[in-house]
Formats: C-alpha cells, sequence, structure tokens
C-alpha cells in the first residue's frame, strides 16, 4: 500500500484561541496573554501554546477514526513559535505499516515561515472487527 | 449592530437550562481568590447546611439566555452600569437551572459622549420545582461612538 | 454580631491579566477588550480592561471573609463606575449601615466600595445579607 495524504486543514490562530486554551487546559502561563512578560522572556510578543497547536491536529484524524482507526502514539517537537494572528496549515501523510497499522507523519507550519512550527508522528491502530 | 424593537418589551427569552458542575463552581470561585473552602470541599458545604457546592454570589451571570426579543447588541463596547441579583434558594453544584431574559427598559439620554441608550435587562433563574434561584438587573449604556462603529 | 457603622476592611488586592484572563475562562466572558490590547483601544480604551463583574465578584468576596459565619446573600446591587486596568490596585471597603431582627435571622444592609488609590470608586454597592441568629451569638 503507498502512503496518502489526509485532507489538510488551514486555521488563523486569535488571541480569543490562546485565551479559551489557557482556561481550558489551565495553563496560565503570562507568555501567552501578556506582551510585556513575554518580551521580557526574549518572545517577540504572546505566543500560540505548543500544546494547542498539538491538540488541534486532531482534526485531521477524524477520516482515520471513522474507519474504525484509534490513536495509539502520538510524538512532536515544537520548531517554531506560533504567534496570534498568524494562518497556520495542519497537514498529514498516512503511511500503511502492516495490515492494521498507520504510521502518519504530521506537519504544522505558518503560511509566512520556510519550515514546520511541529512536526511529529502518530501511529494508529484499527482492532479485526471482532475484538472491536 | 444594534437595535432594539420596544414593542417587544417584557417578551421572554426562551427558557434555557443549565447544569451547575462542580468544576465550574470551583474555577469561578478559584478565578476570584475565594479561600472559603465551602467552594471546594463538599463536605464543608454540606456542614454549611448546602446539598452541594454552593455557587459564589455572581455566579448566576456566567448562566447566559437564549438572545432577547427584539435587542441585538453590539459584541463589544457596551458598558456595563450597573448589576443587581436578588437571591432565592441558593444555587448548588448539581442543579439544574433554568435562565431567561428580557427587556425591562429602554431610555435615550443625551450625555458627553452623545446620546446613549440605556437598556434595563432583566434575568431570572429558576430550580426544577419552580423554586426561584436569582434574578438579576443590568443596566447597559450603548454609546453613539459605538453604535456607529460596529454600524461602520 | 455587626452593629450600624461597622468598618468592614479595607483590604488591598492587584488586579492582575492572569485574573482578568482566568475571570474570562471561568465566565465564558471572552470579549476581546479583556485581554487584546489592540483591539481594546480600537474601542476607544486606553488598553484592556477588567471584567465588570469580576470587581463585582471581589468586592462580593470580600463581603463573605468579612461576615459572621452562615451569612448568605439576599441581594447585591452596584454600580460600576470606573475602568480598571491590570496592574491597578484597589482598597475595598465597607460599613454597616443598619442591623434587624427578624425572627431567628438577622438582615444586614451594607454598603461595600472599591476604589483606585487616588480615592476615585471603581464600584459602590449595596448588600443585604441574612446572618442566623445562632452562629450570630456565637
Amino acid at each position: 500500500m503507498t502512503p496518502f495524504v489526509l485532507p489538510s486543514f488551514t486555521k488563523t490562530i486569535s488571541q480569543e484561541h490562546l485565551i479559551r486554551y489557557a482556561a481550558a487546559s489551565g495553563d496560565f502561563n503570562p507568555i501567552h496573554y501578556d506582551t510585556e512578560t513575554a518580551k521580557r522572556f526574549g518572545l517577540p510578543g504572546v505566543i500560540a501554546h505548543g500544546m494547542l497547536s498539538m491538540g488541534l491536529l486532531d482534526h485531521l484524524f477524524a477520516p482515520l477514526y471513522d474507519q474504525g482507526y484509534r490513536l495509539q502514539e502520538i510524538s512532536v517537537r515544537f520548531r517554531q513559535i506560533i504567534r496570534p494572528g498568524e494562518t497556520v496549515v495542519f497537514s498529514a501523510t498516512a503511511d500503511p505499516a502492516g495490515k492494521n497499522t498507520l504510521k502518519v507523519s504530521l506537519c504544522v507550519q505558518s503560511q509566512l515561515a520556510n519550515k514546520p512550527a511541529v512536526s511529529g508522528q502518530a501511529i494508529f491502530f484499527r482492532p479485526d472487527r471482532q475484538s472491536r | 449592530m444594534f437595535d432594539y424593537d420596544p414593542t417587544r418589551i417584557g417578551e421572554r427569552s426562551a427558557p434555557r437550562s443549565h447544569e451547575i458542575e462542580k468544576g465550574a463552581i470551583r474555577r469561578f470561585a478559584e478565578a476570584l481568590g475565594e479561600k472559603n473552602s465551602i467552594y471546594f470541599d463538599e463536605k464543608e458545604a454540606r456542614a454549611a447546611g448546602f446539598p452541594g457546592l454552593p455557587a459564589p454570589p455572581t455566579f448566576p451571570f456566567t448562566l447566559p439566555p437564549h438572545p432577547i426579543p427584539g435587542v441585538r447588541l453590539p459584541q463589544a463596547g457596551i458598558i456595563h452600569g450597573e448589576q443587581e441579583f436578588i437571591y432565592g434558594r441558593p444555587i448548588c453544584a448539581g442543579d439544574i437551572i433554568t435562565v431567561s431574559a428580557w427587556l425591562d427598559n429602554v431610555k435615550v439620554r443625551q450625555g458627553h459622549l452623545g446620546s446613549m441608550t440605556i437598556l434595563t435587562i432583566m434575568r431570572d433563574g429558576l430550580h426544577q420545582n419552580g423554586d426561584i434561584a436569582f434574578q438579576s438587573r443590568s443596566i447597559v449604556i450603548v454609546t453613539e461612538e459605538v453604535q456607529r462603529d460596529v454600524e461602520a | 454580631m455587626w452593629k450600624p457603622k461597622d468598618i468592614l476592611g479595607p483590604e488591598t488586592i492587584l488586579i492582575t491579566r492572569e485574573q482578568i484572563v482566568r475571570y474570562a475562562g471561568a465566565s465564558g466572558d471572552y470579549n476581546p477588550i479583556h485581554y487584546d490590547e489592540e483591539q481594546a483601544r480600537r474601542f476607544g480604551l486606553p488598553g484592556v480592561i477588567a471584567h465588570g463583574m469580576l470587581n463585582m465578584g471581589l468586592a462580593a468576596r470580600f463581603l463573605e471573609t468579612q461576615s459572621p459565619p452562615g451569612a448568605r446573600f439576599q441581594r447585591y446591587t452596584v454600580r460600576f463606575r470606573q475602568m480598571v486596568r491590570p496592574n491597578q490596585r484597589l482598597i475595598i471597603s465597607g460599613i454597616v449601615k443598619s442591623v434587624q431582627n427578624e425572627g431567628d435571622i438577622f438582615h444586614a444592609a451594607i454598603d461595600v466600595v472599591m476604589q483606585i488609590e487616588n480615592g476615585d470608586a471603581v464600584i459602590t454597592g449595596q448588600a443585604v445579607m441574612t446572618v442566623p441568629i445562632k452562629t450570630a451569638k456565637s
């Protein structure tokens, strides 16, 4: 079987996203909402939570869940910061590895950047019908 | 966008029910820096005579009603002038509270910011058995500047 | 038990950006004027401001900490008079206006005020609280 591309999506990350994510996750680190503090930490301004980008990757997986695949493992590396106002493309390629396993490579890239902000890999497994 | 229909004053919004969650009460109490253990510890709440974690006094404002008939408020820039709560049977975790809201009064006044529209919005919340949980009165002010800005 | 003219507080608090963000999350009020400087300025504000309801909630918390055990709010009204910016220091205080004995409870009427350091009021309000007499005596 050959690798296939999952439907990608584009999202503009807003300051409101960051505030909502802070509240939902309990991560109230000021670098996500306080420009002055962010600058004191050497950042260009407030930045998105890495875990927000990682969490949004889940939207890519909907077709796999529909086909009975279940997420077994996911790991990512945060490579570049994402700032509110940036438009970001979420994409993934699935590579069948064995009968019921998919290795999915993940990419989050800002439209302005020439390298990914987040890269990673997920492993999906589809249990046989009897055991599901 | 801001407008209102004066003929619909007094008309209630469709009832909207909210399940009162412990986590929401704790988060709200935490956000206000509450130290009182009745908001966090169920044993303490029961010792104080509540059936579950009680909601702090201004918590009812976080239970949104359905849209008020005949009123469209701008997303931002409205001024909250005054707020009142009258309390009935306390709201506690596990309760289901049904809220509804209505426009009670509209005044247009000339002030130093140009013409202002002053709306009185009422809200109430009922327990499942019909007991009143709270009634709230809000006065909100929409300035001419905001009306222009949102229409532009 | 409270007597008329009893002074409550004062207590000094500092409203931080974190508290405003936490309040947005806990209340579900994600109006950008509370966390987005640019948007706040577009609406003619000097920058982000605290939620009026946060100020009202903080004044309620203050009254609770000053109350005898078992006290409950029966009625609570405030008027919002001024905006609060992050990192502003606020002073909350109250005064007992009247106390009435009604059966097995007291009703106490209290005026509360939250001020910035130059004395300008941020909110002024009134609360009517009920206190069971049993706990009030102890």
